[in-house]
């Protein structure tokens, strides 16, 4: 009698939105996926948790699968009919290949074809199935269903004007009392961008607008092949603006220097290495509004990035990172988080759906989570590859051995998202991508304020919370409900920045 | 020969193998000086308790290459007949560059060219493996070129 099949948690899936079903998969197809393991139950623990002897040597031994485990899906594989082109213990994965009749069988799933607005893909509905033995070790089934990245930027804003809910970054800050004595001035704020670009005419035109003219020094730096190249991809264009333009207008008088760099992990790694180590710039806060979730990342390109962000602190350097818009899945199966937002060493920034009163003071905020509406959630959970660091031993990020994400949160909900200018047009834009740079904005005000550079500063945020933050108590991000004190939706909450400095939160 | 994973090998479409000849660039990002190791764990285990890090041209000095791991990368990439193209000591960056039957050779990998719908890359086929005089010293970077990252803005629907 055959073994009884159940879901993998969180596989479950939709058509996208508009999408046609056009016709079943060839039964001939090939297919790659690839198989996601738990991380071994039986893994030796490193005693004091310590995050850089983790990511160094004995990555599989302390991260990886179980071999035993590993073995008991090759050989589920094996029974479909299915190549094993790899299996990796430290990356707890097991490529697989085959064609689309044994995919179908041994997940349990239907595959077709669909033609929707985001473009032709092969895709499924519903959950993945495997034999329960199976599913018991497996996290994620990927690959099956190869529907475009999803492109949320697409989802422009026709009418920007009719977003009542719409903000300027200014009046965000003064929501969430940034300093009014200091505008940033002598402070560099680094930007990492992997494609897009800027116009300065754009940025004159945004800053005037909000009378800070002349507005910030902007300058571009580029890395490897990486250039300042506005108008060839238009939503990467809305990432370089909203960040230019969010943190500008909080600190205006910063210098903002944009670090372009390929979209590879060498790209990622060179930008962020190269901004801790400007000695001609010498940025004190560096803003990251990329990322990928864990499960995509080679256990070698996480590890020297985790270096270069530890190499940040170590050098005084502020990194603050959005920890992503698609909730707690980061758009995947089942539960993940968004690195490098979940390296230790990053302050990982989450988002909120922020409502203002007529006096611009909060009215309410909550939460963001619109995924009903296809309008994206935040980012938030654990790391299923850093431990959990010292400064959240006290907090309620103590109920998961690893590291929690995001540490801190501010206004994301695109439908109270922020009103920007991006190739000469008024956009609405939201995500935690402007969350990374509204908090280097405010960290470059803080720096001003200290006369000092304040660098790594989670351990001081978490040994003083709630002090210095709103704490957000309501909403979820699909799998993290928003609770009193620190959660894996919102983390500390939003800035109360006037008790930042003022209660010694954050010190030199 | 260690064993490394390979990277976005997920959704590659192998269009067609890289050129024998074709010139590729890559880098090795060497491991801190073996010697400052220690110290370097143990200052990362005094940030994650919140003791503030020492002087910064300290710090800058204590994580860059050492001259010998540097010495020993350029001689073993110049004797494998590849080029270096920059030293960036701070960075712990060696880039290099050369040609791709070359580069496959060392690492035991076919170098293809990759494309999953609009996007394209360079990828490559087997398991990526670490030369001996590599092991332990410096990481490969950037033979993929997948693109790795996702921007994380979001727009409202027009209403």
């Amino acid at each position: 009698m055959p073994e009884q099949r159940i879901a993998v948690p969180g596989s479950r899936r939709t058509a996208v939105n508009g999408a046609t079903r056009i016709q079943p998969v060839d039964s001939h197809e090939r297919i790659d996926v690839t198989i996601v393991l738990r991380r071994s139950p039986s893994a030796a623990q490193p005693s004091g948790a310590l995050t850089q002897r983790v990511e160094r040597r004995g990555f599989a031994g302390i991260h990886g699968a179980d071999v035993s485990e590993l073995a008991l899906v090759e050989r589920f594989a094996h029974d479909y009919g299915l190549t094993i082109v790899a299996s990796h213990a430290d990356r707890r994965t097991v490529h697989v290949a085959g064609p689309a009749d044994a995919m179908k069988s041994a997940f349990g799933t239907q595959l077709s074809y669909y033609d929707s607005p985001v473009g032709k893909y092969r895709g499924r509905v519903g959950a993945v199935t495997l034999p329960e033995s199976v599913a018991r070790v497996v996290m994620a089934v990927l690959g099956l269903d190869n529907r475009p990245i999803a492109k949320p930027h697409s989802r422009r804003h026709s009418q920007p004007e009719a977003a009542a809910g719409a903000l300027w970054p200014t009046e965000v800050a003064q929501a969430y009392s940034f300093p009014t004595t200091v505008n940033g001035s002598g402070q560099t704020i680094g930007i990492i961008e992997l494609g897009g670009g800027f116009k300065q005419t754009d940025l004159d035109t945004y800053f005037g607008s909000l009378n800070l003219s002349p507005g910030p020094t902007v300058a571009a730096v580029g890395v490897l092949n990486g250039t300042n190249n506005p108008g060839v991809d238009t939503g990467a264009d809305g990432e370089v603006m909203l960040d230019i333009e969010v943190a500008g207008a909080v600190a205006p008088g910063a210098r903002i220097v944009v670090y372009f760099a390929p979209n590879t992990d060498q790209g990622f790694h060179d930008a962020i290495a190269t901004a801790v180590h400007d000695d001609v710039n010498k940025p004190s806060v560096i803003s990251i509004s990329w990322g990928s979730p864990e499960a995509n990342w080679t256990s070698q390109a996480m590890t020297v990035m985790n270096q270069a962000l530890q190499d940040a602190a170590a050098l005084g350097v502020t990194i603050t990172v959005a920890a992503g818009d698609d909730g707690s899945s980061d758009g995947l199966t089942g539960n993940n988080v968004d690195f490098p937002a979940s390296s230790p060493f990053a302050l990982g920034c989450g988002g909120t759906k922020l409502e203002l009163n007529a006096s611009k003071s909060i009215a309410s905020e909550v939460v963001w989570n619109e995924q009903a509406s296809g309008s994206g959630a935040t980012g938030g959970g654990f790391s299923t590859v850093f431990d959990l660091p010292d400064y959240q031993k006290n907090s309620n990020a103590k109920s998961s051995q690893f590291r929690g994400v995001p540490d801190v949160s501010g206004d994301a909900d695109p439908l109270t998202g922020y009103r920007v200018l991006v190739d000469g047009a008024p956009e609405v834009i939201g995500g935690t991508s402007a969350v990374a740079p509204l908090w280097a904005g405010l960290v470059a005000l803080l720096n001003q304020q200290a006369g000092a550079a304040l660098g790594f500063m989670n351990p001081s945020l978490y040994a003083n919370a709630p002090m210095g933050f709103h704490d957000i108590t309501e909403g979820d991000n699909g799998s993290f409900k928003a609770g009193p004190g620190w959660d894996a939706a919102t983390g500390l909450g939003t800035p109360d920045a006037k008790h930042l400095t003022a209660a010694g939160v954050v010190t030199t | 020969m260690t064993e490394k994973p390979d990277p976005g090998g997920e959704n590659c479409r192998v269009e067609s193998v890289i050129s024998p000849g074709d010139v590729i660039s890559f880098e090795l990002v060497l491991r801190y000086a073996a010697a400052k190791q220690a110290r370097i764990d143990q200052e990362a285990r005094q940030l994650l308790a919140g003791v503030r890090p020492g002087a910064r041209d300290t710090a800058v000095a204590d994580r860059a290459a050492d001259p010998a791991d540097i010495d020993k990368v350029r001689a073993f990439v110049t004797h494998a007949g590849l080029t270096i193209d920059a030293i960036l000591p701070d960075l712990r960056v060696i880039r290099v560059s050369g040609r791709a039957d070359t580069v496959g050779r060392l690492f035991g990998v076919t170098l293809t060219h990759c494309r999953n719908g609009d996007i394209s890359w360079r990828g490559y086929r087997g398991q990526l493996r670490l030369p001996p005089e590599l092991d332990g010293v410096a990481e490969p970077l950037g033979l993929s070129t997948k693109p790795i990252a996702e921007r994380v803005i979001a727009q409202p629907d027009s209403p």
